[in-house]
């Protein structure tokens, strides 16, 4: 089987640290990097992501093609800026709507509807300058006070956002606050680094909304972003036309319509691909994109932090033993589940959120890898040298499935018998997801680890289905997010990795990368680790 | 009760003589019908790999090796490795219990019901066969595998056992339709009126008297419900219904991998999918071999 | 015979109303968290509540039962909890897109299965005989899916004739709308192809050996006339009855077919909704469709008799 070319629309992490150090650092200070800018920083030669800026429709108006035609994941649910909560579902949002500053691959945020943001000394208060001259699909100019309705709108529970979660503990209602037309001041709950992060596309609901928007999303797709909805059918997919009055001239779309259609399998969209019936797939699994031939496609890949967490009952149970737990652990053979999960598309995981991609994380941290004896020894230690049995508890879904069986097999090996019971649909989360001693839960991209850290790992979050509670821990990771100082975060990052390898709450064993295949034909059409895809800079040629 | 002057004891001698004769010939037929010894070989097939399938893989059907996965057919595999790198034609040889197991169980569960409720209409006639044939009109509205998709999802844990019943419980009154129209057409008969003249039990007459006399339509409809029930229960496996993720099962091994196949990788869907349409044929084959010889 | 349409009528009422209790009370056994699958598993546990009151699940299973009934009569199937959208706006689309599918297959049907029975009519107990009935059943008892991927694997990837997906393009022409749904078509057309032919050719049979045919037959008309003046025209009739019937397969058909050539159709609706137990949806699928299907029932029914004297006057004693 041959691959396809392969680009890495981000740079290994090994290679990366000075140029995205430098623009992570840029962007918490807030300095609004045009997209010129951006484009010079990124070295790779013939990086895709980066030609948005000399293919625009400007300078070369020869282009004919007016349609742009993509397969994408199907909504599995409701879309709107409250309501989604999946890939297909964000993907529309992205492109209808627009957020304060768009987190891409390379781990930086353009600036998209907020021009600039800084913060005060110790990251508790945010002010954010707002772009003149951006107005809304029907026409309404856009100001301060859209910015802050959207987040009242969000911040209220009668709405039921999809957000609030991403926002609590971080932002209440009282701390958005309009300075003047174009000024927008958050004051935070608790000091938080990267707060830019948590307002960008990665909380990817908030998109910002008309000020006196209350209907149903699904009916026109309100928003300001480049693109205006034509048409919508849940089944089939959507259809997009270019929005003429979009603000800025570098992102307007160069195809006057964008036909979007639902995939519910990777497998059907490839070969809608290869028969040429679309232009580019926004995110397709390993095995379907390697059967694309070299010559007429693209396979963009990008590392991302999108993971699997295995987590293992700390509290109770027979994952109680710290001892068990990482003997659970040292049964996986991380290389070859990546190798034959993954067909080599991911980064190994070393049982922390800290992925190799972030530059905050610190490499020289020893990477587990497998040692049954040493696994045997450490479950006789614990008086388990005979094993036991245990349900293991997840969803349905091919990459669960895999990773279920996989586990299932490696545990046996010291003893350890797993019961699947993987269910379909949301009955994991009902029920066993954050009352089982082992389960398998899934976790999008995030430009920072914020959100993992808070959520499922300290004593106090919501998602600690592990039952894990560490004070120290709970430090280490509350100096990461509230530090906005690149070194202390290193540093930070470097406690949480050893001190999470030693508890080992929950296996992370790689972090998946995405891979989007595009005709050889398409050049400038972005997608993100978090699920979005962007082809306002997109031409055909 | 015996009475050895009794006349209808002497012709319900000669009917069970006749009946061993007819017996006899109809296997005679059965011999010389190639299509019907085919398929007694397929399913015999089958039915020996469900039976030792365990001890004779060359490979354990469930050891994964990420090493080896997608391997084309060869000496070492000779249908592949899958997505696992598991052994395709051990999982092949092992799938054959599941799908035997629950097809041959629902086809008993809804042939005995079935049997029973159709003896009962067939025999009582009014309300119960009117309730019937109601009730094979509904579910006859709902395709049985939109029903058991419907009653899979409503289920908190489901199970093959569970499947197994909801297809058993689908086709009792389909088989109940058949067997009541068989003993209407008894119950008319001299045999019939001289049990009852006997003051036999209703239960005797039915299970003694009438039974035996319905037997060729029941193992008829047996074989053909037999059909189904694979088909439904193949289908339901690949939709995923009430099976465990990562057992040999040829439905769930058709969806797991068939999507690889517009990368080339064919062999672990093509061989699963092979099986059940062999062993689908096997059993149609005997089906129609059985319904010529019966003359149905 | 108007009395006979009327009760057959009735019948299919109860039948329907036994539909709706099936679907119904099956799917009411477990209460499970509605607004959870609404709301997804990252949804705060405040919002969850308040929603779950909001859509009244906490009242007792009957008022729910004869409310949404209630509904159906007024032509509201609901709302979707996946899509929050009315059922009825996700569910006809889809519905269309399946009956395109399954016209194509019974316009390949009917003539592809009469022709065969005829054939093998003709030539009782020849070769082409037996390759037509038993084979011919011997593929309709190989799965829809099965069906699916060996003509994907030969016809789509190994030949590339057709495509392997059957999405429908707005605008294409009427040969561009039907060429993609070849594939999808004919693995429903081999499942049930073995009892249509089987129908016609007993049908063809009784027709032959009928006393009609015989005394034509001696009058000295010549054999082509007789089966298409007679035979044909007798033989006809239980075929409408038995593809009828087979609706209910083929609708069961569609739900895998649909799946592997990414169509979307019901069947993949009602996939959709089964996996994301989006219980108004699912409820509202299988009411309709079994509602078409008892529809079709009846209709075949009626056909038959106005079509058939015999039955007719039956009938009307």
């Amino acid at each position: 089987m041959s691959k396809a070319n392969e680009e890495l629309t981000s740079p290994p992490a090994r290679t990366g640290y000075s140029r995205r150090d430098f623009i992570r650092a840029a962007s918490i200070v807030g300095i609004g990097i045009p997209l010129v800018g951006l484009a010079a920083c990124s070295s790779d030669s013939n990086s895709s992501d980066t030609t948005a800026v000399d293919t625009t429709p400007s300078t070369e108006p020869s282009v004919a093609v007016t349609l742009l035609r993509v397969g994408m994941n199907k909504p599995l649910q409701e879309v709107g800026p409250y309501t989604t909560a999946d890939q297909g579902g964000l993907g529309i949002l992205g492109n209808a709507g627009e957020y304060l500053c768009f987190s891409n691959n390379s781990f930086e945020l353009e600036p998209r509807v907020a021009e600039s943001w800084a913060a005060n000394s110790d990251s508790t208060v945010w002010t954010f300058k707002i772009r003149q001259g951006i107005t809304f699909h029907n026409g309404q100019a856009l100001d301060a006070e859209d910015v802050v309705q959207t987040f009242l709108k969000h911040l209220d529970e009668a709405n039921k956002s999809q957000a609030a979660g991403a926002l609590s503990g971080i932002l209440q209602a009282a701390g958005v606050k309009k300075v003047d037309d174009y000024t927008v001041e958050f004051t935070l709950d608790a000091p938080t680094g990267g707060f830019p992060f948590i307002v960008s596309s990665d909380t990817y609901n908030l998109i910002i909304l008309p000020r006196d928007w209350t209907s149903n999303w699904t009916s026109d797709f309100i928003g300001c972003g480049p693109w205006i909805m034509e048409s919508y059918s849940v089944e089939e997919g959507v259809t997009f036309k270019r929005n003429p009055n979009y603000w800025d001239p570098t992102r307007q779309p160069a195809f006057e319509t964008m036909e979007c259609t639902f995939f519910t399998s990777g497998a059907s969209s490839v070969t809608q691909l290869l028969a040429g019936e679309l232009d580019a797939v926004t995110f397709v699994d390993p095995t379907a994109a390697t059967s694309l031939p070299t010559d007429q496609f693209t396979l963009q890949i990008a590392n991302t932090i999108t993971h699997l967490q295995v987590h293992l009952g700390c509290d109770a149970g027979v994952f109680k033993d710290k001892r068990v737990r990482q003997a659970a652990a040292l049964t996986l053979d991380r290389p070859a589940i990546i190798d034959g999960l993954l067909q080599g598309y991911g980064d190994l995981g070393n049982d922390s959120p800290m992925a190799p991609a972030y530059a905050t994380t610190d490499q020289s941290v020893e990477q587990r890898v497998k040692d049954i004896a040493k696994a045997k020894e450490l479950m006789a230690d614990a008086g388990v040298a005979d094993g036991f049995d245990v349900t293991l508890e997840s969803f349905k879904r091919d990459d669960i499935d895999l990773l279920g069986q996989v586990i299932q097999s490696s545990f046996k090996e010291i003893g350890i018998n797993v019961t699947l019971n993987i269910t379909e649909g949301f009955g994991y989360y009902d029920q066993a997801w954050l009352n089982s001693e082992l389960g398998i839960t899934d976790y999008g991209h995030r430009g920072i680890p914020n959100v993992y850290l808070n959520r499922a790992y300290k004593s106090t979050g919501d998602w600690n289905a592990a039952h894990y509670k560490s004070p120290a821990f709970d430090a280490a990771a509350d100096k990461f997010m509230t530090s906005a100082d690149f070194a202390v975060q290193q540093e930070a990052s470097k406690e949480i990795q050893e001190i999470l390898l030693e508890d080992t709450p929950i296996i992370t064993p790689y972090f998946a990368n995405t891979i989007t295949p595009v005709s050889n034909k398409l050049v400038g059409f972005r997608t993100t680790g978090m699920g979005h895809f962007d082809a306002a800079g997109a031409v055909i040629i | 009760m015996t009475d050895p002057g009794s006349p209808l004891i002497a012709t319900d001698k000669v009917a069970r003589g006749e009946r061993i004769k007819v017996r006899r010939e109809r296997l005679a037929l059965l011999r010389k019908n190639k299509a019907f010894i085919a398929g007694v070989l397929l399913l015999g097939f089958w039915v020996i790999c469900s039976i030792v399938g365990n001890l004779v893989t060359p490979h354990d059907p469930r050891q994964i090796n990420l090493m080896a996965t997608n391997l084309s057919p060869s000496g070492t595999n000779f249908f592949g490795t899958d997505s696992l790198g598991r052994d395709v034609f051990s999982r092949v040889i092992v799938g054959a219990r599941p799908i035997l197991f629950m097809s041959i169980g629902a086809t008993v569960i809804g042939t005995v019901l079935g049997t029973t409720i159709g003896l009962i209409a067939g025999y009582y006639k009014g309300v119960v066969d009117a309730l019937i044939m109601r009730l094979v009109d509904a579910l006859s509205a709902i395709p049985v595998i939109v029903l058991a998709l419907l009653a899979v999802a409503t289920l908190e844990r489901p199970s093959n056992f569970l499947t197994l019943v909801i297809i058993g419980i689908v086709f009792t009154p389909i088989i109940a339709r058949t067997v009541r129209a068989a003993v209407l057409g008894e119950t008319e008969l001299d045999y019939v009126a001289a049990a009852r003249l006997r003051t036999e039990k209703v239960p005797y007459i039915l299970a003694v008297e009438v039974l035996p006399n319905v037997l060729p339509p029941i193992i008829v409809e047996f074989t053909v419900r037999l059909g189904y029930a694979i088909f439904a229960i193949a289908t339901l496996s690949f939709l995923g219904a009430g099976v465990q993720i990562g057992s040999p099962n040829w439905g769930s091994q058709v969806a797991e991998h068939y999507s690889k196949m517009y990368g080339g990788i064919w062999w672990s869907t093509m061989f699963p999918a092979g099986a059940i349409a062999t062993l689908a044929i096997g059993v149609n084959l005997i089906a129609d071999g059985l319904m010529e010889v019966f003359d149905l | 015979m108007a009395r006979y349409i009327i009760r057959r009528l009735l019948l299919a009422v109860v039948t329907l109303w036994l539909v709706t209790a099936v679907v119904f009370f099956t799917t009411h056994i477990l209460p499970g968290n509605v607004a959870l699958r609404i709301l997804g598993p990252f949804a705060q546990r405040s919002a969850i509540d308040s929603l779950n009151e909001e859509l009244g699940m906490n009242r007792p299973v009957f008022t729910q039962y004869t409310d949404w009934i209630g509904g159906v009569l007024h032509g509201d199937l609901g709302t979707s909890l996946k899509y929050n959208q009315p059922v009825a706006k996700i569910l006809f689309p889809a519905l269309v897109y399946s009956l395109k599918l399954a016209a194509l297959a019974f316009v390949l049907l009917v003539p592809l299965s009469i022709l065969g029975g005829i054939v093998a009519a003709l030539n009782r107990g020849k070769i082409a005989d037996r390759i037509i009935t038993i084979g011919g059943l011997s593929a309709a008892m190989v799965p829809e899916f099965v069906w699916a991927v060996i003509l994907v694997l030969v016809f789509g990837i190994q030949f590339s004739l057709f495509p392997v997906t059957a999405i429908p393009k707005d605008g294409a022409s009427v040969f561009g709308q039907i060429y993609p749904l070849i594939l999808p078509a004919i693995c429903l057309v081999l499942v049930l192809f073995g009892y249509v032919a089987r129908i016609t050719r007993a049908g063809v049979i009784e027709a032959l050996d009928a006393d009609y045919t015989r005394t034509a037959v001696l009058k000295g008309i010549p054999r082509q006339q007789v089966i298409r003046k007679h035979v044909l025209r007798n033989a006809l009739l239980p075929t409408i009855a038995v593809i009828a019937s087979q609706i209910s397969y083929l609708v069961g058909g569609l739900v895998a077919v649909e799946i592997i050539f990414n169509y979307p159709g019901f069947g993949l609706a009602l996939r959709t909704s089964v996996t994301y137990r989006d219980f108004p949806m699912l409820q509202a699928s299988v009411l309709v469709v079994a509602a078409i299907i008892v529809l079709v029932q009846v209709l075949a029914d009626i056909i038959f008799i106005i079509l058939n004297p015999r039955i007719r006057q039956k009938v009307s004693n």
